[in-house]
Formats: structure tokens, sequence, C-alpha cells
């Protein structure tokens, strides 16, 4: 195979390899569940640039919900809550997860709609 | 004969002086206890500031990313949404974040803190009475903050991160407030002109707690 063949076959390979990284990535990763006090879930990884909560209280009262990001090694930010959702968080992290959490002093169910997380 | 006449005219005007009195007392404690019972709920007292300051022309950015998510989320047209937007505090805490918001199709107060949250509720009436807020956030060097939009009739609102205060600060219908990232239990409570008042205690789950996040990670990887 001549130098130039090498060449484009190389470009092409290395497109294929990066290409897919400059699109946005999103995941929905927990949707249309109730949960009790301390529940939480968390998504792939990724970089992340906004996780949003959203999230409904038919059971009554008035529970809380929570949005954080952490690093592979585990390090997260403090969580941020709040008591009526739609909660977006604005907060990036180059390389890590995203979660959401029903808080524990939740008296009462709480009908999460998603959490969901994603770039770009 | 003048004499009783002026005694039974006092004693009349007691007797107004009494009712009066009583019905003025009567009325004062069930309109007390109603507010104390019934506040308005979320924001429904109204956000006057979401009339009273102009639309933004120029969003940033982030505001607009913001506003399209938020628009969607509560089923109104984002393009429209953008014009309506107001830009009420500015220069907030560690980083000098400024807070934008809009009123939903749903009465809800929208808002974002740049670089850091944003919440937009299901309706005006959702939420706590007098607040609809949001509260902890601390990463890095930047403390946890308290941040809400408080409705027309809240006169003040108070934060305690483990028992011990927090200066707050209430201008233009939005509350915030800093504080140290170690803290716990945070208590906000929530004064209304009528001098009735309603208080949220808020678990704020310090990264100590954060072994069951690590736990739930370690178990995604494995089942890859």
């Amino acid at each position: 195979m001549s130098r130039l063949k090498l060449s484009f076959v190389a470009v092409c390979a290395a497109a294929v390899v990066v290409v897919p990284g400059a699109y946005a990535w999103s995941q929905t990763y927990e949707q249309n569940v109730v949960w009790g006090p301390g529940s939480s879930k968390i998504s792939y990884t990724n970089s992340i640039t906004y996780n949003y909560v959203s999230f409904s209280h038919p059971f009554g009262g008035l529970p809380q919900m929570g949005t954080t990001l952490c690093n592979t090694s585990g390090s997260c930010y403090d969580w941020r809550w709040s008591n009526t959702g739609l909660i977006t968080d604005e907060r990036g992290i180059s390389y890590g997860y995203a979660a959401c959490k029903s808080n524990l002093g939740n008296h009462y169910q709480v009908y999460v709609n998603y959490c969901a997380t994603g770039n770009g | 004969m003048s004499a009783v006449r002026l005694t039974r005219n006092r004693k009349l005007l007691l007797a107004a002086a009494f009712v009066v009195a009583a019905a003025s007392t009567a009325a004062g404690v069930v309109a007390a206890v109603r507010s104390n019972a019934h506040p308005p709920p979320g924001v429904s007292a109204g956000v006057s500031s979401l009339e009273r300051l102009p639309a933004v022309s120029t969003l940033p950015p982030r505001v607009a990313h913001f506003v399209d998510v938020a628009a969607q989320a509560r089923g109104m047209d984002p393009t429209r949404a953008k014009t309506q937007v107001r830009k009420l505090r500015s220069d907030l805490g560690k980083t000098h974040a400024d807070l934008y918001a809009f009123r939903s199709d749903t009465g809800a107060a929208c808002f974002v803190l740049v670089g850091q949250v944003g919440v937009c509720p299901a309706s005006a009436s959702d939420g706590s009475p007098g607040l609809q807020w949001t509260i902890g956030g601390g990463y890095l060097d930047v403390p946890g903050s308290l941040v809400g939009i408080a409705s027309d009739d809240v006169k003040k609102v108070d934060l305690a991160i483990d028992g011990t205060d927090v200066r707050t600060s209430l201008q233009n219908n939005v509350v915030f407030a800093e504080y140290p990232r170690a803290g716990k239990v945070a208590r906000i409570t929530i004064e209304r002109r009528d001098g009735s008042q309603s208080s949220v205690d808020v678990q704020l789950e310090p990264s100590a707690s954060f072994a069951d996040l690590r736990l739930l990670h370690s178990k995604a990887q494995a089942k890859r």
C-alpha cells in the first residue's frame, strides 16, 4: 500500500474515532418512578455540562429532590436541593457522572419524572 | 333627670365600645389563624419584579439555554419566554453570578443563577408558601447557597445552618445567602408581612454521605 493510501486510511480511522466525541451526548438515566426517602440513581460517565431533575409530589407534602456531579474517583459536589422541580444543575464536570436523589428527610414519596444529563 | 340620662348614655357608649372591641379582636384572631393555617401557596401572592423591571434584550447563551429547557418543560413557547426574561439580581456570592427569571404560563417564577442552578416550578402555587427555593450546591471553593424567588407578601427570609444564623438578602423578590460547605441541616424561615411565618428543614447531606453514590458507581462499572 502506498504512503498516500496509508495516510488516507489513517485519516479516515482517526475521523471515526474522533468525530463521535464531537457530538453532544445525553442520557436519561431515570424516569417515571416513585421514590421513598434516600433513593438515588447515577448516570454513565462522560463530560457533563448539565443535569436535570424533574419531579412532582402527587402523594402529598413537599418532598425534596437533589442533584450533584461527581468525578470518577467519587469526589462529588455538594447536593443542590429543592422541593419544586424542574431543577437544572448548571455546574459542569470535565469527566464524571451525574446523580439525582430524594432527600433522606422526606416524609412523602416523590414521583420522579426524569433525571437527565449530558453535554453540549 | 339629666344625671340619669347621662348615665344611660355612658352605659350605651361603653356597651358599643365593648362590642366594637370584641368584634375587632375576634376578626384579628380569625385573620391571624387564617394566615398561619393557610398562607398563599408558592408565590401565588405575586412577584412584582417580573413586571416592574425591564425585559432583557440580549440573553447570555447559558441563560438562553436555560429558558429553552425550562419553557419546554412547562409547555411554553421558548421564543416567547425569552422576550419576558428579567435580570433580578447581579454579582451574587463568590462566583459573582447574575440571576435571571421569567414567568411561565402557569405563573411560576422560573429562575437561573448563572453557572450554578436553575429552578422552574410547575406553577405559581408549587413549593413552600412564599418562597420557591433551592439550597446547597457548594463545589470546589464555592460555598453552598440559598437562592429563591419570594412573593410580594414576604417580609424577610431567615436561614440557619446547624442552628447558626446566616445573613440573607432579599431584593427584587430574590433571596440569596451563602454559607460554609460543611453544614448538615438548614432551616429556612419565611416571614410574611401579616406577621405569620413558616419554615422548611432540609438535610443538606454534605460530601461525607457520598459513600452510597460511590457504591452505585462501582456497581455500574462492574455491570459494563
